[in-house]
């Protein structure tokens, strides 16, 4: 009897437990934090270049900030906020979640600048940078500051320090095309001039490190002898020498990880093969060995997987090869011309462009050759996708045609999901091949 | 003369008999034949039905639609299921009520049951379908809102009880569909910032309510590791109260803390 009633108690207690309703409420809202960036507070006398340097700053932190479009909404222009000290509970009451304040002082050795981010659910200040602005470069500080902060707020490193490398043909005219190899930070600010070749730079590839770029090079003038030969550009020294120039094709070349070798495309051996190159010794080993072209290699951050384009299917196809056993994998099925496969930086994803109604358009596909998804449509010819160091972004090069002899090509940045940010190139020549630096 | 007429004779019989039995061979040769055929064309109708039911169908174009426009269609789709069922099941519920009396100790679980059965195929196979045609468009969608899309197919009904299914749920489904109720409102209120939604957390909340559907107490049951992430879901819960009347059925389950809330499961 004792034993029945215990069981009995076991028994109620166990349906007591599991009479627990679990209901889900299902995926959260996204909720974008509302982010203010105050107008530049002046303090003593601030003169000349420097009211308007310390506006640049207070607009390109802004400006930085409203990239992340999936995550903050930011206020469209500076608001007024005095140099007392901030009142938490009235920007609560507006639903305000970060603010950012900047504090200019002049003195005789530059404009002193303290910058901090405050967030308002914390009630506390999670970022704070004093900087000496000497007068050269205003959005280098501002991009520097907007990093922190996003960082003490998110966890995860921004791209606001990144830059991208680009080819314009600016300089060139119709008869004599010249296009040259160009810098800027990735917003779009400080363009900046590298090479003087007066030829026609193509695919240039920046090294893991940031130090270095590659590029090909096509010769100007008539001679018979014209070949695309490699070069690289040290970004620090701004020197630049010759890496191959084998007969044919010495391009679409990319650094492996470490930088100490290449992944290039020649064809000297009667058809585009993929090669690693050393780059001190110049020794070669071949890596893929086909009838069909195979060029357009791309690799992920760790160098483990390599992404290519091949013509073995009789298309131009997206393959990919394990650089540990060499093995293929062709991961494109579809598509009338594929390009330009490029590596999300983690490898799990590959952007590329392909010719879909009479156009380029920018797709995404997964390294396993699941999820192709369409990012881009009705947006002029997209081509040369570049992924950004934090794998949120992707820059690529959109052509407008203005008239039947006149289009115009610019960079443009999306997120990785297809929702285009803006360009950050106008004006500018065509400018084509943007390159995203992975670290910096 | 005789010989030739005798052989006439034999000539036309055996002519005769030969036809009818050359024509029976052929007309058995074709009936045999067909049978044939028809047997072998059923087997491969069955097996080409079992192969398109077990292979997943590629796509065999690029896609046509966005990753953008492909979101704002699914849209809409998310909002109408969940209205539609919970009402569908209280009108049936009242209908039994009324009219079968006496029935009731022996039929009612088990109509329930089949009924119950037949309701999920129904959806089931709905949602799938919408799936597959999604794919055969050439629909490339990323992995985090494909699992979205099925985690929706597979739905049942709205308030996606975790422990619920396997009893017997007449007096349940009514406290049930209280707490769906009560998950929904919350769900109103449920809203994360991009860097903690990319995060794919996970925490429980059980709520402990009074007959008039004001919030008593509420306490984290699972944590999910991250404060931010349970004060926000605390915040949603404490935002949406009070809550619709609790039905007078199930006052002491309310009253007792019986409702968890999962964010998101």
């Amino acid at each position: 009897m004792k034993k029945l009633i215990s069981l009995m108690a076991i028994l109620l207690s166990f349906s007591a437990i599991a009479q627990l309703n679990i209901v889900a409420v299902g995926e959260a809202e996204l909720e974008l934090s509302k982010v203010e960036v105050a107008k530049p507070i002046l303090q003593g006398g601030v003169t000349g270049n420097y009211i308007s340097s310390a506006s640049t700053i207070m607009d390109v932190i802004r400006n930085d900030f409203s990239f992340y479009m999936k995550k903050f909404s930011v206020k469209k222009e500076l608001s007024s906020i005095g140099e007392g000290s901030l009142s938490y509970s009235s920007f609560k009451t507006q639903g305000v979640s970060y603010v950012i304040r900047g504090f200019f002082r002049q003195d005789n050795t530059g404009l002193k600048v303290k910058l901090s981010a405050h967030d308002i659910g914390k009630g506390e200040s999670v970022a704070e940078r004093e900087y000496v602005y000497s007068g050269s470069n205003p959005r280098e500080i501002a991009h520097k500051f907007a990093q922190a902060a996003f960082e003490s707020i998110t966890g995860e490193k921004s791209i606001f320090n990144s830059k991208m490398i680009f080819v314009s043909d600016r300089h060139g005219t119709r008869k004599d095309p010249v296009k040259e190899l160009y810098m800027m930070d990735f917003d779009g600010g400080n363009k900046k001039r590298l090479t003087r070749h007066g030829g026609t730079v193509i695919s240039p590839a920046v090294s893991h490190d940031g130090t270095k770029v590659l590029y090909s090079l096509i010769e100007s003038g008539n001679s018979k002898h014209r070949n695309i030969n490699l070069r690289v550009y040290d970004l620090k020294t701004g020197r630049n020498s010759l890496v191959s120039s084998r007969s044919g094709l010495n391009s679409g070349a990319v650094f492996m990880p470490g930088g100490e070798s290449i992944l290039l495309t020649l064809s000297h051996v009667g058809n585009a093969e993929i090669f690693i190159m050393n780059l001190k010794t110049k020794a070669l080993t071949r890596l893929t060995n086909s009838y069909s072209p195979d060029v357009d290699p791309s690799i992920n951050t760790n160098g483990s997987i390599m992404t290519f384009l091949s013509g073995r299917a009789g298309k131009p196809m997206i393959y990919t090869m394990d650089m540990a056993t060499k093995k293929v994998k062709r991961i494109s099925y579809v598509g009338k011309f594929n390009a330009t496969p490029r590596f999300a930086p983690d490898g799990k994803t590959i952007a590329f462009s392909s010719w879909l109604d009479t156009r380029f358009d920018i797709f995404r596909i997964d390294s396993d050759g699941n999820n192709l998804a369409r990012l881009t449509k009705d947006f002029g010819s997209n081509e040369d996708p570049t992924y950004s160091n934090d794998g949120q972004f992707i820059a690529f090069s959109s052509q407008r045609v203005l008239s039947r002899t006149r289009a115009v090509q610019n960079i443009y940045i999306m997120d990785n999901d297809g929702e285009i940010i803006g360009s950050i190139t106008e004006n500018f020549g065509n400018c084509t091949t943007p390159r995203w630096t992975k670290s910096l | 003369m005789n010989i030739n007429t005798v052989n006439n004779k034999t000539f036309k019989y055996y002519f005769s008999w030969s036809f009818f039995f050359h024509l029976s061979v052929v007309a058995l040769f074709f009936l045999f034949g067909k049978l044939v055929h028809d047997k072998i064309q059923k087997t491969k109708d069955y097996n080409l039905k079992l192969i398109s039911a077990s292979v997943k169908v590629d796509m065999v174009a690029m896609p046509k639609f966005t990753l953008k426009e492909l979101k704002t269609m699914q849209a809409p789709a998310k909002g109408e299921v969940p209205v539609e069922k919970p009402s569908k099941k209280a009108a049936e519920v009242i209908n039994k009520g009324d009219t079968v009396f006496e029935k009731k100790v022996k039929k009612p679980n088990f109509l329930d049951m089949m009924k119950g059965l037949s309701k999920k195929k129904v959806t089931k196979t709905k949602y799938k379908e919408v799936e597959k045609k999604g794919s055969k468009q050439g629909v490339g969608i990323d992995s985090n809102t494909l699992k979205k899309l099925v985690a929706e197919g597979n739905k049942i009904s709205k308030g996606v009880a975790l422990s619920g299914t396997g009893r017997s749920d007449q007096e349940l489904t009514e406290f049930q569909m209280y707490a769906s109720t009560v998950s929904a409102q919350v769900k109103l209120h449920w809203k994360l910032p991009g860097f903690l939604l990319d995060k794919d957390l996970k925490c429980r909340i059980r709520i402990y309510l009074k007959s008039d559907g004001s919030l008593l107490r509420s306490e984290i049951f699972e944590t999910s590791g991250e404060k931010e992430f349970d004060t926000r879901a605390m915040k949603a819960v404490q935002l949406a109260a009070p809550f619709s009347t609790v039905p007078v059925a199930s006052k002491t389950n309310a009253l007792k803390g019986e409702i968890v809330l999962g964010f998101p499961l």
